[in-house]
């Protein structure tokens, strides 16, 4: 996905957080499925709204992190990349 | 003409009666045989079968609705069967839920062996009876809210009536099971067979979860039997559940109730008699 992608979440997904573990399950009702993420994937994953580019959400992260910018870039393309395989984002 | 006799049993804490001639109650024996009797002490029965004879037919009552009529017995007991699993699974709610789970305990606590119909939880939960273990369930695991599983334990039914991977004669020779049958007319009208296995040791108690295993029987695959992340053996736990509560409510159900130490593992086998679990806290 190019950085200046806009990214969007499928319409209809619930994110039902597990207390406690840090994880959260995604449920899909059009598809009858869950997926299973950790915190930072379901944050990227609310983001993906159509008005932030794949940049943005980086920019976003590094901000709130702290984290190296040219890690977290490679760091979000990856999942995004994962969330398309999921089939959680828009194609 | 038959005697009319009228018995209770507890299955999974519900009081059930059932009223029905001598010669049903005889058939109806093996499928009732392992839920403890429920004739003294407790109240007013929240489920009740009534069997009588009309004319040529039978005919299955539950709580004043009329369920079946047949002229073959083994029809009205396959019929009571089906529907007492479904009320008892109804009743429970919202104190216990139900997972479509084979379930055995040890000391150390209890199994689950948790999928879709095929995956192999009969097939494990028969193996480790076999070393055993004690019984709780073969289709209708009960999560408590304090993370226990609550014995519901129907016999045993294989699809055939007989498993490759365990004879009658180890079966019977292992002193851990009592056979039973019932025969009824299938659709095409053919007498079956319905093939009952007992197991000798069953559980009286709730057995706190220590393990829940996600099986896949596959005859082509290595075996293998890795971690799973919690939330996704919640994710595929909640899709299992046999109560109509939505998805994001079982996810949430599951993760309250489920003990914080129970461990999660994905089991492919191959050769069930190669399957062997530590549940040890």
């Amino acid at each position: 996905m190019r950085s200046d992608a806009l990214p969007q979440a499928k319409p209809g997904l619930e994110l039902e957080e597990l207390e406690g573990i840090d994880e959260v399950v995604v449920i899909d009702g059009e598809g009858q499925r869950c997926v299973s993420l950790n915190l930072t994937a379901a944050a990227v994953l609310e983001m993906c709204d159509g008005k932030h580019t794949a940049q943005n959400i980086a920019n976003e992260i590094t901000q709130a992190s702290g984290a190296d910018s040219v890690q977290v870039e490679a760091d979000v393309a990856a999942l995004l990349a994962e969330l398309t395989q999921y089939q959680l984002l828009e194609s | 003409m038959s005697q009319i006799l009228n018995r209770h049993w507890l299955v999974a804490g519900e009081l059930v009666a059932i009223t029905a001639p001598e010669s049903m109650m005889q058939m109806l024996a093996p499928l009732l045989a392992l839920y403890p009797d429920g004739s003294t002490g407790t109240p007013t029965p929240s489920i009740a079968f009534s069997i009588t004879r009309q004319g040529d037919r039978w005919r299955l009552d539950s709580n004043g609705i009329a369920l079946w009529q047949d002229v073959d017995g083994g029809n009205i007991i396959a019929a009571l069967e089906l529907s007492l699993y479904r009320q008892v699974v109804a009743a429970i709610m919202p104190a216990l839920c139900s997972i479509h789970a084979a379930a055995v305990a040890n000391s150390d606590g209890t199994v689950l062996f948790a999928g879709i119909s095929g995956a192999g939880k009969s097939s494990l939960c028969t193996r480790f009876l076999l070393a055993k273990w004690h019984y709780l369930s073969d289709e209708f695991s009960l999560l408590a809210e304090d993370g226990t599983i609550h014995p519901f334990p129907r016999p045993l039914q294989w699809e055939c009536l007989t498993h490759p991977a365990f004879t009658h004669e180890k079966m019977l020779g292992s002193g851990c099971f009592t056979r039973g049958f019932y025969q009824f007319i299938d659709q095409q009208g053919a007498p079956r067979t319905s093939q009952l296995w007992l197991p000798n040791l069953v559980a009286q108690r709730p057995s706190r979860l220590r393990m829940v295993v996600l099986p896949r029987y596959d005859p082509n695959a290595q075996h293998s039997m890795v971690p799973v992340v919690r939330s996704v053996a919640i994710s595929e736990l909640a899709t299992l559940l046999q109560q109509p509560i939505g998805l994001s409510d079982a996810i949430q159900t599951l993760h309250h109730r489920l003990p914080r130490d129970c461990r999660f593992m994905r089991l492919t086998f191959r050769d069930v008699h190669q399957v062997t679990i530590d549940c040890a806290p």
